[in-house]
């Protein structure tokens, strides 16, 4: 078995054998799925528009399933680069950025499907029959866990700023506004005003939660390509600042030690 | 016996913002250049275990860093196992293992087992030949009992011996130990110079240990160099250093009224057993300790003599 892979598996048995939290991030879940499918009742009672409130929390399962599962790689990455432990694994044949990444995904892949399980349950409970067909499910499933590796890795570009910042706590939680805002995470960016839209489809944030969770309710091959294409544009973007900066950062680590 | 490592005319120069300068430092900052190693050279022979000593900032680690790969320096050469450490990191690192004291290569969560089971991944061990490998290591470090304990639950010297065994499984030909005793106690101290020692000696892996604690050069290893502010000021045998300046013991005893009594002997001069039996005729003595010169005497007496 390859070291990633290892790597990988043991990550994901720890993540799995955290019995507590993760039925802490399941009650969160629930409670944030309950209080929106109440809001989005109250709001469809006033709508024209037929099953808002099933198609919106659904939307929010996926969104929430993408965030959530985040396992805060930026401040486990930055703690390493201020802490000087990043200069005591470069001289071991692992890349340590892949190390933390691929552990970083064992981590989310087990929050990831757990959420997925538990949450479609709820949401099924809740608001009935899910906006998509059956046989669309494993492809919307498996889409958003894309984009929540995507997710991850953003993370990780945001952990590797430790090399310039004193500190990353900023710099992670307006990303993660953003997410909220221009990538839709919420509330999908179909409610908003157009001009609001425009901004938007300029960030990655757009590509990375809108355009993928939008498959829920909005199914079709060509929603599916044009998210495809423009995450792998972004993600190739973003592979381009992370290689650049980890360089930089081991240029560094060579020169000062750490 | 062929050099295993080799290394001349070393030196590492660090460069830092000067401090205090208010505004001016984001515009215009300056800088000040601190040589912590300073044209260094030295050849160590396979399987020979060597004590690199000397007081804190007198650049032991930084040398250790530049030879384990870690950093690059401003000049001079070496060779690690006829690799140029800074050009040859990664085929380097499966020829070497290193132990820094205050840090830990062991995954802080996992039990120590998972750490092992993954270090054996990085290193592209076998199955079968790391599970030998463990097994013979676990036996030797007698560690079977902490095996399912996560890192973070161990004690220091527990923590210590398990890396020592991470360091271990890809069987390094050189082993490169940064304060491998640093805050531990007199027992597990004694317990983890024994084991690298035994360990050093059954596989010959040649030994660079760098602390500022005499005994561990003593108890592990034959030979020594002294570094102080970044450049070597001895390098000899340890029977040379003992001879010439480990000949003093300084003895504390604790009388019954609980005073303290310190005299300095010169075992060259008096046995230290003939300096014990006289304290002990003199005083009603509950307490006593024995214990070698300071490394900054050591290097104080060095520079006299020179």
């Amino acid at each position: 078995m390859n070291k990633y892979t290892s790597l990988f598996l043991i990550s994901f048995k720890q993540a799995w054998n955290k019995k507590a939290n993760l039925s802490g991030m399941l009650f969160f879940l629930f409670i944030l799925i309950f209080i929106y499918n109440r809001l989005w009742e109250t709001i469809s009672t006033e709508s024209t528009e037929e099953g808002l409130n099933r198609v919106f929390i659904w939307y929010l399962l996926f969104a929430e399933m993408i965030i959530l599962s985040n396992p805060k790689i930026d401040r486990i990455l930055f703690d390493d680069i201020q802490s000087g432990t990043m200069a005591y694994y470069i001289n071991k044949p692992i890349s340590f950025f892949l190390m933390r990444y691929t552990e970083a995904l064992g981590n989310m892949s087990v929050s990831f499907a757990v959420m997925g399980g538990f949450g479609v349950v709820i949401t099924l409970l809740l608001t009935g029959n899910p906006p998509f067909e059956i046989w669309q499910f494993p492809i919307i499933f498996t889409i958003c866990f894309i984009s929540s590796c995507i997710n991850v890795l953003m993370y990780t570009a945001v952990g590797l700023c430790g090399l310039w910042l004193a500190s990353i706590r900023t710099l992670g939680m307006a990303i993660e506004r953003l997410a909220f805002i221009l990538g839709g995470a919420i509330f999908p960016l179909s409610i908003y005003p157009d001009w609001f839209i425009d901004i938007a489809k300029w960030t990655p944030f757009y590509s990375f939660y809108y355009l993928t969770i939008k498959l829920v309710y909005d199914f079709s091959w060509t929603n599916l390509m044009e998210a495809f294409l423009l995450n792998t544009f972004w993600v190739v973007l973003m592979g381009f600042f992370i290689v650049l900066t980890y360089k930089k950062l081991t240029k560094r680590i060579n020169v000062y030690g750490g | 016996m062929n050099n295993i490592i080799e290394v001349k005319h070393l030196t590492k120069k660090f460069k830092l913002i000067k401090k205090n300068n208010g505004l001016k430092n984001f515009f215009a900052p300056e800088y000040k250049t601190i040589t912590a190693v300073d044209k260094i050279s030295f050849n160590i022979k396979k399987g020979e275990r060597v004590a690199f000593i000397g007081p804190n900032g007198a650049g032991k680690s930084t040398t250790i860093k530049m030879l384990s790969s870690i950093l690059y320096p401003s000049s001079g050469n070496a060779l690690v196992n006829g690799l140029v450490p800074w050009d040859n990191r990664k085929k380097l690192a499966y020829t070497i293992g290193t132990v820094f004291g205050q840090r830990s290569q062991l995954w802080y969560n996992l039990p120590v087992q998972d750490s092992f089971a993954l270090m054996g991944k990085i290193y592209d061990l076998d199955e079968i030949p790391f599970k030998r490998r463990l097994s013979k290591l676990v036996k030797l470090f007698e560690i079977r009992d902490l095996l399912e304990h996560p890192t973070r639950s161990l004690s220091l010297g527990q923590r210590m011996r398990c890396e020592i065994v991470a360091s271990l499984l890809h069987k390094p030909q050189i082993l490169f130990l940064d304060e491998p005793t640093i805050g531990l106690d007199v027992t597990a101290k004694e317990v983890i110079r024994n084991l690298i020692k035994k360990q050093a000696f059954e596989e010959e892996t040649t030994l660079l240990l760098t602390s500022h604690d005499t005994d561990d050069m003593e108890k592990v290893c034959e030979r020594v160099i002294v570094i102080n502010k970044g450049k070597i000021i001895f390098d000899d045998s340890i029977s040379a250093l003992r001879d010439s300046y480990l000949n003093k013991k300084y003895i504390e005893v604790t009388t019954e009224g609980g005073e303290k009594i310190r005299t300095v002997v010169n075992t060259k001069e008096k046995p230290a057993k003939q300096a014990i039996d006289e304290l002990v005729q003199k005083y009603h003595v509950t307490d006593m300790t024995i214990e070698n010169p300071p490394m900054e005497e050591i290097i104080k007496e060095i520079y006299n003599r020179e």
